[in-house]
């Protein structure tokens, strides 16, 4: 009976380290802006709800929107959890969907040392196992940028 | 009679003890064969007692090599192989033409593969060319050949097989052929049902005699046609010959070659038991120097900044690739099918197999790259420490996976995001590693792949499974994990 219990019970991982990324950032240089909203969000699925960082964006570069993704339903920036809790909590790992190349990227969030207003934007190529077809390995928006923090 | 006619008959008779006694040299030298060195005989030797299994070959029946007719033969892409002849069977078809041979791959001073092949022409003569066929019998093509290659390990398990039509392996699966053999049992005559969506096809026997005594073996040639979707359209047995105990039958007689074709306990052709499980096919792999080698290089190259890999040929070779620097790709990028394929995944990447390593499997068995789905591996060695590898347990499952998950980029994401959130859920409840594993049992539950996780030195393989009590929650998510042994 218990253990039947215990079974159904919703477990709930928490992450309250998550919530200093939470928030709007923007990188703006040489006519390109990139601004992206993070909160706090949660992954639920059998039995299980774990904390997540999650967002949108928005890029232009040019004056022109190349990226706009702050008012689709589903947040393309998902599964943000600490890369490596054991080290560090100033770092975060996310899974990222580019909506302009129909492909997926890692992405790394990370604050730079000595600030909180100030996080190191990297992204990722996933594995690419091709057979001779050829690769984009680029996505629509900065792999690289430090943004800062709007509110 | 006079001295001279004497002397002459002395000539020829010397010359005649002479030839009988050059016989094998004179033969080696026509077929341009040559002996193998002393040492990689007793190579041969020592492996196939290390490998022959005393409660397999009782189950399969145990063929013995001719070790005193051994030669070897520099195959047509440039590898040596020695060729240990075996006693052939009766056939009674005579349309079909049988020969077999023990097939050993030297590797340096040591052997690193050792199995049985039949070579099986339907409408062709194997005896005339089979030279050419030993040659090429890894190859894509064989000049005219129709019929079929089946390897067998040295205990006479299925390992793998090929279909030739007029030269060309087949890779349709329509056109794919086999060859067994059923012992202690007559062939059963049920249908064939590959998937749930399948309509069931019967079994078609052709030339089995009409009384079918269960006390016999009965040697058969076995086709089966399939449709791009895995289901099975035709199912067709042919007898070739049936083998009785006391009966006389069965071996000895007219052998469709040129074996020994005396009384012996050799079992009749096509093997016996069941192809080796995924399972077995992995322990297998500790005992192969090939792999063992280029898997231990790539373990040591899981720090560079590209990823290193190897393309597992049909003949044995392996063959080394790389990926662009500052990547996490590498390109399997191949013209002819093959048996595998290992690679690294590096630094701050997948500790285990990533989607795309999934989709590559699909795209290659899309592309007719893949020589023999039931035997195909794929193997990654990863920076975090973790070797595995993959083998499609059911093809006819795999391919109706790879298709509902990998025909289109959007299917491709989303299943991709489906791992990703298994992937977060698990390593939070279970660590990074256990989390990853979770993960891949979960999302390719039901794609007829197998993962097998290896120990540092590859010396043992587990096979892993997700266990998930019922009611499902993945909290109570396990994972049990399975050694494989050969045997």
């Amino acid at each position: 009976m218990l253990l039947s219990n215990l079974a159904f019970a919703q477990k709930r991982v928490a992450a309250p380290e998550l919530a200093p990324f939470a928030g709007t950032w923007e990188y703006t240089e040489n006519n390109q802006t990139f601004r992206i909203e993070l909160k706090l969000g949660t992954l639920a699925m059998s039995g299980v709800t774990v904390d997540v960082l999650e967002g949108r964006l928005i890029y232009s570069a040019n004056k022109k929107v190349v990226q706009n993704t702050l008012d689709s339903p589903k947040p393309n920036i998902t599964n943000g959890i600490l890369a490596d809790k054991s080290t560090s909590v100033n770092k975060v790992q996310f899974f990222f969907h580019d909506a302009v190349k129909g492909k997926n990227g890692d992405g790394f969030l990370e604050f730079v040392p000595g600030t909180n207003d100030k996080l190191l934007w990297t992204l990722n190529n996933r594995e690419i196992v091709s057979s001779g077809e050829t690769v984009d390995y680029g996505f629509s928006v900065p792999v690289k940028a430090t943004l800062r923090k709007l509110k | 009679m006079k001295p001279r006619s004497l002397t002459i008959m002395s000539v020829i008779f010397g010359c005649c003890l002479i030839i009988f006694a050059c016989r094998k040299e004179i033969n080696n030298a026509l077929h341009n064969r040559s002996e193998p060195p002393s040492v990689m005989l007793e190579a041969a030797k020592i492996w196939y007692l290390q490998h022959v299994s005393t409660e397999t070959s009782k189950q399969n029946g145990r063929l013995s090599p001719h070790w005193n007719d051994t030669w070897t033969v520099e195959t047509t892409d440039n590898k040596t192989l020695m060729i240990v002849p075996a006693s052939e069977h009766y056939v009674k078809d005579r349309s079909f033409n049988i020969r077999r041979f023990f097939i050993f791959t030297p590797d340096g001073r040591t052997i690193g593969d050792g199995r049985i092949v039949e070579f099986v022409g339907r409408n062709y003569n194997v005896d005339e060319d089979i030279d050419s066929l030993i040659k090429n019998y890894n190859q894509a093509s064989i000049p005219g050949f129709s019929g079929s290659i089946l390897q067998y390990d040295v205990n006479y398990s299925p390992l793998a097989n090929s279909a030739y039509l007029q030269g060309y392996k087949q890779t349709d699966p329509n056109k794919v052929a086999l060859f067994r053999s059923q012992r202690g049992k007559p062939p059963a005559e049920t249908s064939v049902v590959m998937a749930k969506s399948c309509t069931p096809v019967f079994i078609s026997y052709v030339n089995f005699p009409l009384n079918i005594k269960p006390e016999c073996t009965y040697t058969f040639w076995e086709e089966v046609t399939t449709n791009s979707d895995g289901c099975v359209t035709s199912h067709t047995r042919t007898f070739i010959s049936e083998s009785c105990p006391n009966s006389g039958s069965g071996s000895g007689g007219s052998g469709s070659g040129s074996g020994s074709g005396s009384s012996n306990p050799d079992p009749p052709y096509g093997g016996g038991g069941q192809q080796q499980t995924p399972c077995q096919q992995a322990a297998a792999l500790t005992t192969n120097a090939p792999f063992q080698a280029s898997f231990t290089t790539l373990r040591n190259s899981t720090n560079l900044n590209f990823e290193s890999g190897y393309i597992m040929q049909v003949n044995s070779t392996y063959t080394a690739i790389v990926g662009n620097a500052n990547q996490p790709q590498i390109d399997v990028q191949v013209t002819a099918p093959i048996n595998g394929f290992l690679h690294t995944h590096l630094v701050g990447h997948m500790p285990i197999f990533s989607g795309s390593d999934i989709k590559a499997i699909n795209q290659l068995r899309v592309g007719g790259k893949i020589a023999d789905i039931n035997t195909f591996t794929m193997g990654v060695v990863t920076a975090a420490g973790t070797a595995y590898i993959i083998k499609v347990a059911d093809p006819a499952q795999f391919t109706t996976f790879g298709t509902a998950n990998f025909t289109t980029q959007a299917q491709f994401n989303a299943f991709e995001v489906s791992y990703q959130n298994n992937i977060t859920v698990y390593s939070a409840l279970s660590g990074t590693i256990a989390g990853h594993e979770k993960a891949l049992l979960k999302v390719l539950e039901s794609a007829g792949l197998q993962i097998f996780k290896g120990n540092n030195g590859f010396t043992e393989w587990k096979r892993l499974t997700l266990n998930q009590p019922t009611p499902s929650n993945m909290v109570t998510h396990t994972i049990s994990e399975t050694n494989c042994t050969v045997h």
